[in-house]
């Protein structure tokens, strides 16, 4: 009896042993990626930031304004007035009439 | 004979094994494999537990390479009202120098200066020639300038990542963002400080990573602040002037849409200060906010305010204009004759200094000394940007009879645009307090301190509205909205002499659209403008401030969603 149960103890021992070994070469793994994955992302990060800068300076007012002066023939984009706007339909007959005035 | 070799072995194995036996009693064999085991088990246990602690909580890992996530957040970013980005970073590298292990410093010093053009070839050698065992050659390079140095192909020559201010849009809205600098060095990293406008008055909001806000929102319109400042900067051009401001506020909230400053600068190449003797001559000098000037007829609207507002007055009551008035040794004239008296209404649309000096004797000194108090004309403003701190409105010193009626026209008093701004706010939009902001507000509807009645305010609107329509600024074309407001032409102290200059002047257009509820105020202030378009030369702020704000407002009006109701 006592045999067995000795037996028993020592392949739980050996299994668990051989457990922890894996376990910490998982571990030393998976500690390696984290560290990768988040260079990723902070590189990710890092290049959304670069790419929002870029497409706020693509959009600047400034720089509008000069590529809407520059292509004015093809483009023919004049500013907004009063006239373009027109909020409820109803008034488009006033509307008109205000236009011939101006 | 082997025999007896044997028993004799035996007898004395036996003999040693009794010894033994009566000496040492053998423990318990069970007794030693209990210590095995329970030394066995507390190790697994402990091994068991602390792998198990790993596996639940990986970031408890001992680990000296830290690498810590959204490091980009050195300094948070300043957003426009539609969260258009206004200020970020981006990160480049530094680039710094050990001398000493340098193999062809010759080299290293042509290639340089090629690479960068900007540096000076002579301190340059200084730093490479020297016996300094580190040296920084620039604060900032690009990723191509990197690749270029990296093909110098010498050692010594490192790179340090480094977080750089950007500003997008360039010189729009300079003037309120203000700029950075680096503060304490070193090669891993370096801080960002601000310098001057929202940088400086939120740097520590900017720079706090616990601070729990992501950005901070101005209540700027940016596409509507660069649209501004373009034709501020051509009407400026076409009028000869120095320099102006134009301030754009929400009336109803004191959010500042828009606040203009020419001449302008960038703030991605921030100049220095260059100009001591009169600051306001520098690029980097916020005018709507730092400028303060005596803005002349622009003031005439509040004694009118509170007259009525106290009920001396109607807006019908005449008044004498026939004569100058003599105050205190000086005379008070208007710039040409009006008749013998004039309405209420008609003294602010044809703007008659004698008609408003009659109106404030009636009020007196204390009352409108208060009136203007309670406005925010003699303080600080609320506007969160630092060069408010430093622009106290000037007021006299004794509000005598003399400084009395010189203040009810603008005179002798000097504020800043964004102070005018404010209180013209307050005439129009139902005549409550509010406080100049450059924060977009969350909260609307806030319950402030009445300071004119909702009917007095009205009638304000209705006499701004005549000024426009058949007064002083009846000839500019407002591109068919509901405008109101009142000019102002004051001329400029002059420093050197004292007393004014006589051919230089401070022109202002104050204004409020759409009139029907005046929900936004409009300021345009230039400095020294001179048309010269006519047969004669014009300096009143008809011909000057005027064009430039009706311009303004026909082109801003329609992005301002005026008409959604």
């Amino acid at each position: 009896m006592r045999i067995v149960l000795f037996t028993i103890f020592f392949i739980f021992c050996v299994i668990s042993t051989i457990w922890a070994y894996k376990m910490n070469y998982e571990t030393r793994a998976k500690k390696k990626q984290i560290i990768e994955i988040t260079k990723k992302i902070n590189f990710t990060l890092n290049r959304i930031e670069l790419l929002k800068a870029e497409w706020g300076f693509l959009n600047s007012p400034e720089r509008l304004s000069k590529l809407v002066d520059e292509n004015f023939l093809n483009l023919s984009l004049i500013p907004i007035s009063k006239k373009n706007i027109v909020y409820d339909l109803k008034t488009i007959g006033n509307f008109n009439e205000t236009t011939n005035d101006q | 004979m082997r025999q007896l070799m044997i028993n004799n072995f035996e007898h004395f194995n036996s003999k040693v094994y009794k010894n033994n036996l009566n000496n040492k009693p053998i423990k318990s064999p069970t007794f030693r494999i209990y210590i095995l085991l329970f030394t066995f088990i507390f190790l697994f246990i402990a091994i068991g537990t602390q792998m198990v602690l790993m596996a639940i909580n990986p970031i408890s890992i001992n680990d000296k390479k830290k690498v810590i996530l959204n490091d980009k957040f050195d300094r948070k970013n300043i957003l426009d009202k539609n969260g258009v980005l206004l200020a970020t970073n981006v990160k480049v590298n530094s680039l710094y120098a050990h001398p000493f292990e340098i193999i062809n410093k010759e080299k290293v010093l042509n290639s340089l200066i090629k690479i960068f053009p900007d540096l000076d070839i002579d301190t340059l050698k200084k730093k490479l020639y020297g016996n300094k065992t580190f040296v920084w050659l620039r604060k900032t390079i690009s990723p191509e300038q990197q690749i270029l140095v990296k093909d110098i192909g010498q050692p010594g020559l490192y790179f340090g990542p480094r977080q750089m201010r950007i500003y997008p849009n360039g010189t729009s809205a300079a003037h309120i963002l203000g700029g950075t600098r680096y503060g304490l060095e070193s090669v891993e990293s370096a801080e960002i400080l601000g310098i001057a406008g929202v940088e400086l008055f939120f740097n520590d909001k900017l720079s706090d990573k616990n601070y729990f806000l992501e950005h901070i929102q101005l209540s700027i319109d940016i596409k509507i602040q660069a649209l501004v400042e373009e034709i501020l900067e051509n009407g400026i051009k076409l009028m000869g002037a120095k320099g102006g401001s134009v301030v754009l506020m929400n009336s109803k909230t004191g959010e500042i849409i828009s606040l203009a400053s020419y001449p302008k600068f960038n703030p991605n190449l921030r100049p220095k200060n260059l100009f001591k003797n009169d600051p306001s001559n520098s690029p980097i000098f916020n005018r709507g906010v730092q400028g303060i000037y005596e803005l002349g007829s622009v003031f005439k609207i509040f004694p009118v305010a509170l007259a009525l507002e106290t009920e001396l007055i109607e807006t019908d009551t005449k008044f004498n204009t026939h004569n100058p008035i003599r105050i205190g040794g000086r005379t008070i004239s208007d710039h040409k004759y009006f008749g013998p008296s004039l309405s209420v209404e008609d003294i602010i649309i044809k703007s008659s200094n004698i008609g408003t000096v009659r109106i404030t004797q009636k009020i007196g000194s204390n009352n409108l000394k208060k009136f203007y108090n309670d406005l925010g004309l003699l303080d600080f403003t609320t506007l969160e940007l630092p060069e408010t701190k430093g622009t106290k409105p000037q007021q006299p010193k004794k509000w005598k009879n003399l400084e009395t009626a010189t203040a009810s026209y603008g005179h002798g008093i000097a504020v800043s645009p964004v102070h005018l701004a404010t209180a013209y706010s307050i005439m129009v939009n139902g005549g409550y307090k509010i406080n100049p902001t450059i924060l977009k507000k969350t909260k609307t509807n806030i319950k402030n301190d009445q300071i004119i009645s909702q009917s007095t305010s009205k009638e304000i609107r209705l006499i701004l509205e005549k000024v426009v329509t058949e007064g002083t600024a009846r000839e500019s074309n407002f591109g068919g909205y509901g405008v109101g407001g009142k000019t102002g032409t004051a001329e400029k102290p002059n420093p050197i002499k004292g007393g004014y200059y006589e051919d230089k002047v401070i022109s202002t257009f104050a204004s409020a659209f759409p009139i029907t509820t005046g929900n936004f105020v409009l300021v345009v202030t230039l400095d020294e403008p001179e048309n010269n378009f006519g047969s004669e030369s014009y300096r009143y702020a008809s011909k000057t401030a005027v064009p430039v704000a009706a311009k303004i407002i026909s082109r801003v009006a329609p992005l301002l969603d005026l008409e959604k109701k």
